[in-house]
């Protein structure tokens, strides 16, 4: 289901940004799977979310970019506790900050949350750095300036543009979704799901999957933002 | 539709009788029973992924009589090997990815550069480099002196190999006693080193007396001591040098392979068809894509998987693969870069005395080099590395900071991020850290059922195109032989 119920799409998704006057809300939904579907053991399962927004355009002509989508997949060992966390988090008007940056910086290009890309994930993050009490600020640095040799040979690209703070919350994000073993982020309208190892002593053991999509708000002014997501139950 | 495509359609019809495999437009047209596969029954593949080992394989497979189709993600083929001329004066032209061939080495590319009667030129960005080491340039020459040597922290071993042999050859110094053992070059196990798998190259290094300053400069502290010596060792044996000197690159642009490739493939090579799902089974393979925006499927004998694997990963698979084929899809890394490409009014090094192929040793822009320079213009077209997500503007900056001349004459920077890439967000596989041959290696090039793996990363030695076109040949064997 989506917070807002806008369907009304008939007109161009090409408004001048700088003339607008209102923000509507975004529409998301999970294509596939469809509600009900099994996460069978070290099987995957394809998913595909489309979003379409009035202002910002929509997943299925690339207005909209793979990287600004997010899902999250997290797993309880009952269906009570899945469905009290689909409604609880339903009404959430923001995105964690950290994970807007993370979005908006290119991070997913090479971090992902649970599994290694080019760098390392936020698993790898969060253990290597758990008990560091000034983890926070040495990996807000190694963001800021880039770093080398801490993970392999491979240099992390420096990201001067970046504020502290905007850092700051991008690291605090990656060291919490990191050790969250019941949870895990996935990037890009189309790709695959995996059940959560986890998870799969649990029996029975149910899965919300929720995506989300954070729009550009009114002209771009932050803070006009509008937020949509749907969450469907898997077992 | 040509009698090939007919052929092809009928086969995946015949194949596509297995209860697993539903659903394609191939099967509702047809029924038919099923069909032995044998030696020299023609085989139907489908080839997911149109990069220069997607080209290649399917070539080497309809030269052997198969039928096959390409479904490439992307509006344009050739994956990392990426000639580009947008944007840049004169006809100018880069390579936006995979850069050159060797000689020795490549020697599989250099088959097709003959075959395609392609024209190779010879890309001088090894020699007479100039390397910024803390801070200050430093000629080929100068790395080759005694007294800088020892101001490095070089041990007096070192000192004498650096000043008798080249700066790039340094490892040789230690991999070089270990090589002999490894005699087949497929086999880096059971030649004495199992166990160096767990050992950080650099321990051996330090065991072997190496300064820190050879430490420093070989690294090695993240990277299993037997892949590191193994990776040697397969030079070794092809009498490639660690970092051959000698370097090509093909005439109008490296594309000119797998255009060559492409165009021989015709309308067996289909673009903007991502592939969303495979199932496998033992009569064959179905394939879920996208083509004009419709979902359709397509069922062949066997699938030649070509896509690298951190975007294979996105595609589901049924039933899955084993756990342990698995782990290598998931735990497999690769390097990616940003090409940064300048454009220069005139050969401005030439007035400040110097050679343009630099190191530079810069977090922004790490190399510098000429290429396009038979184009009929006095403009010059450059190329670097520099790390992911780099603006053209901050690696300019980059370059003007540590350029030690003063008669730039840069007009214009641009850069192909790669990590950006929908489909091509990888470049070559990083070497391999503690632990991990020993589970990688037994999988990597293994097939699934009738799913096979080429790639850059599907051979012994991942270097681009010619591991590539390596291990497309080895998975066209493999399923010509099936």
């Amino acid at each position: 289901m989506t917070i807002y119920g806008n369907s009304a799409n008939e007109h161009s998704f090409r408004n001048d940004i700088t003339n607008q006057t209102v923000n509507n809300p975004p529409n998301v939904k999970i294509e596939i799977p469809k509600e009900g579907t099994k996460l069978k053991a070290n099987s995957s399962v394809r998913y595909r979310v489309v979003v379409t927004d009035k202002e910002d355009g929509s997943t299925e002509f690339g207005e909209i970019l793979p990287n600004e989508v997010v899902l999250e997949l997290t797993c309880w060992p009952s269906k009570k506790a899945a469905t009290d966390y689909k409604n609880l988090t339903k009404d959430i008007a923001k995105e964690p900050t950290g994970l807007t940056v993370i979005k908006h910086a290119g991070c997913f290009n090479c971090h992902n949350d649970k599994a290694r890309l080019t760098g390392p994930s936020f698993e790898d993050i969060a253990i290597r750095y758990k008990n560091d009490p000034t983890a926070i600020h040495t990996l807000a640095k190694n963001v800021i300036t880039g770093s080398t040799g801490i993970w392999g040979d491979v240099q992390m690209p420096s990201n001067p543009e970046l504020s502290k703070i905007e850092v700051i919350q991008a690291v605090e994000y990656i060291l919490k979704q990191g050790n969250n073993q019941r949870s895990r982020i996935y990037n890009g309208y189309e790709g695959v799901i995996w059940p959560i190892k986890q998870a799969i002593d649990d029996n029975p053991c149910v899965y919300v999957l929720t995506t989300s999509y954070t729009d550009k708000g009114k002209g771009g002014v932050s803070g006009t933002e509008l937020r949509a997501q749907h969450s469907i139950l898997l077992n | 539709m040509d009698q090939r495509r007919r052929d092809f359609i009928r086969t995946t019809a015949l194949a596509g009788t297995g209860t697993s495999l539903l659903g394609s437009t191939a099967i509702h047209n047809m029924a038919g029973s099923s069909i032995p596969s044998t030696r020299s029954a023609s085989k139907s593949v489908i080839i997911a992924g149109g990069g220069i080992g997607g080209l290649c394989c399917a070539y080497e497979l309809m030269q052997l009589g198969h039928d096959v189709i390409v479904l490439e993600a992307s509006g344009r083929h050739g994956g990392h090997v990426f000639t580009g001329r947008d944007g840049l004066a004169d006809d100018l032209y880069v390579d936006y990815g995979a850069e050159h061939f060797t000689k020795p080495g490549y020697d599989k590319c250099w088959e097709y550069i003959e075959q395609f009667n392609l024209t190779a030129l010879p890309y001088p960005r090894r020699v007479n480099v100039a390397r910024r080491i803390d801070g200050k340039f430093y000629t080929e020459e100068m790395l080759a002196d005694p007294s800088v040597l020892k101001k490095f922290g070089f041990n007096q071993r070192e000192v004498k190999y650096l000043s008798e042999n080249p700066w790039w050859d340094l490892g040789s110094l230690y991999y070089q006693p270990y090589l002999d053992k490894f005699t087949n070059e497929y086999q880096p196990f059971n030649v004495g080193y199992d166990d160096w798998d767990t050992i950080p190259m650099a321990d051996i290094l330090e065991k072997d007396g190496a300064s820190s300053a050879a430490l420093n400069f070989l690294g090695g502290k993240n990277t299993s001591a037997l892949f590191t010596l193994w990776q040697a060792g397969i030079l070794n044996l092809r009498g490639v040098p660690l970092s051959p000197p000698d370097v090509y690159r093909i005439k109008g642009g490296n594309q000119g392979l797998t255009n060559a490739f492409a165009k021989r493939l015709g309308t067996r090579l289909k673009l903007n068809c991502p592939i969303s799902g495979i199932r496998h089974g033992q009569s064959g393979v179905t394939v879920s894509y996208r083509e004009f925006g419709e979902e359709k499927e397509m069922s062949a004998d066997y699938l030649a998987n070509c896509i690298p694997l951190p975007v294979f990963r996105r595609i589901a698979v049924e039933p899955a693969l084993t756990e342990d084929k698995q782990f290598v899809i998931d735990n497999l890394t690769y390097g990616t870069y940003a090409r940064v490409v300048f454009q220069a009014a005139s050969e401005f090094w030439l007035d400040d005395n110097l050679s343009i192929n630099m190191q530079l040793d810069h977090p922004d822009i790490w190399s510098m080099w000429r290429v396009a320079e038979e184009v009929d213009t006095e403009r010059v077209a450059l190329m670097g590395t520099g790390p992911a997500g780099i603006s053209p503007q901050r690696a300019l900056a980059g370059f003007k900071e540590v350029y030690p001349g003063k008669s730039l004459t840069i007009e214009q920077a641009l850069v192909k991020d790669w990590p950006n890439d929908s489909f091509a967000p990888t470049c070559e596989r990083l070497a391999f850290p503690m632990g991990t041959l020993t589970k990688f290696w037994p999988q990597l090039m293994q097939p699934q059922g009738r799913i096979h793996f080429a790639g850059s990363y599907a051979d012994n030695l991942g270097w681009g195109m010619e591991a590539a076109t390596r291990s497309a040949n080895r998975v066209a064997k493999e399923i010509d032989q099936a």
